[in-house]
């Protein structure tokens, strides 16, 4: 036997394979996986909760029936008809209740409880009943289409599939199940943009004015820096579009005069 | 979550540029000192071929850890999350072999032979749970003085 003196040879133990694009190809399929899992989750979810009974609807509300979410708030008998003249065409399953917020900035959103908040900002800026039902019919809109539900849901989804994927890191990813947070995607908005006209057709027997508010919204907030309300809500442009495609489509009646306001806010 | 995903796409690059670097520093290092010793023997049987004539034996041994970078971790976690070879752990191993091996012989320079080689590998393990952030490789044999 003699030793043979031979340098190590490379290439058997290591694959010739460049690092950065089998990262990127991994990194891609993994990301696009994820997407469509997600995604058919996330239409399985909204498919329970559509199709959610009663029930439930009202034991998730009743949590936050006695909670007062913000404070200051007050009631107004005068929007408390209308509330509830809006509420018999909607068919909730609760009852609905409406606050008014001090504040100049125009909002008005929907909280979990049955509850919607409206600014006093924005109730300086309505003209007439119409557009004042046109406003609580959005909101309203938003309960009947369960969307808090909904947020809530895929905010849970978010947190279980952090928890998976994360394992037993130290920062587990802290979503915001924050409810006053409240931003819905671009359809939930126009659903309920459409309810709301829906409900004013069903109320007031007319869709006149069901989308003047927004006109002048959409033109004071082209040039002022209040994007307060763009927090929370999509821009115009298509809302308007598609709202009156809506009234088009139904074939609402337009034309019957529109209904004053009782009280000057 | 801006934040985190920032400082995670900065360690990953941080990690590629640095590792590869080091990396092919390293494998240079070690070419270098593999063509130095190449002239010493060093086998695994466990007798030497020639069992006369032995002055003195010793037993030497050497190890060496090496880590990976931030690349090649991530990069390893997306592998086995699908389930195949893990090619960025296969660099590390190798020059961790290697580099025992060299050492070994550096240990025993002027022996005329080293027999039965033999090398045991463990991973060291940092906080996080399964991950194999640095390996440590031991490599011992019988230094044979004629």
């Amino acid at each position: 036997m003699k030793y043979n003196p031979k340098l190590p040879d490379d290439s058997v133990n290591i694959s010739k394979k460049n690092h950065l694009f089998e990262g990127i190809k991994l990194l891609v399929s993994f990301i696009v996986i994820a997407i469509i899992f997600f995604s058919l989750l996330k239409f399985t979810l909204y498919y329970v909760i559509d199709h959610l009974p009663y029930k439930y609807e009202i034991a998730f509300n009743q949590i936050f029936f006695d909670k007062k979410m913000i404070k200051n708030v007050k009631t107004d008998p005068y929007l408390d008809k209308v509330t509830d003249k809006i509420q018999k065409c909607a068919k909730l399953p609760y009852k609905i209740t409406t606050y008014v917020i001090d504040q100049k900035e125009p909002n008005a959103f929907a909280v979990p409880g049955g509850k919607i908040y409206i600014t006093r900002g924005i109730l300086k800026m309505v003209k007439n009943e119409n557009e004042l039902v046109s406003i609580l019919g959005h909101e309203m809109g938003h309960f009947k289409h369960k969307d808090h539900l909904k947020s809530l849901g895929v905010k849970a989804l978010y947190y279980m599939i952090s928890l998976v994927l994360k394992d037993s890191y130290g920062e587990i990813l802290n979503p915001t199940l924050n409810l006053s947070q409240i931003k819905y995607s671009q359809s939930e908005e126009l659903k309920a943009d459409s309810f709301g006209i829906d409900m004013m057709q069903c109320t007031i027997k007319s869709v006149n004015s069901a989308t003047t508010l927004f006109e002048r919204m959409d033109k004071k907030f082209k040039s002022s820096e209040i994007n307060y309300f763009f927090a929370t809500h999509p821009s115009f442009k298509d809302r308007l579009k598609k709202m009156r495609e809506y009234i088009q489509k139904k074939a609402y009646n337009v034309n019957r005069p529109v209904i004053a306001l009782e009280k000057k806010f | 979550m801006l934040y985190n995903f920032i400082t995670f796409v900065t360690l990953l690059i941080v990690g590629y540029i640095f590792g590869t670097l080091i990396e092919k520093s390293h494998y240079k290092s070690i070419r270098k000192r593999e063509k130095e010793f190449l002239n010493i023997p060093l086998i695994a049987l466990k007798k030497p071929i020639d069992s006369q004539n032995i002055q003195k034996v010793k037993l030497v041994s050497a190890n060496v850890v090496v880590s990976v970078d931030y690349f090649k971790k991530f990069l390893a976690s997306l592998i086995n999350f699908f389930g195949g070879s893990i090619s960025s752990y296969e660099t590390l191993l190798d020059r961790a072999r290697r580099e025992a091996i060299l050492r070994l012989k550096e240990e025993a320079k002027d022996a005329n032979e080293i027999v039965n080689l033999k090398l045991e590998t463990s991973s060291i393990t940092k906080n996080s749970s399964e991950h194999v952030g640095a390996v440590e490789v031991l490599a011992y044999a019988t230094a044979i003085y004629r």
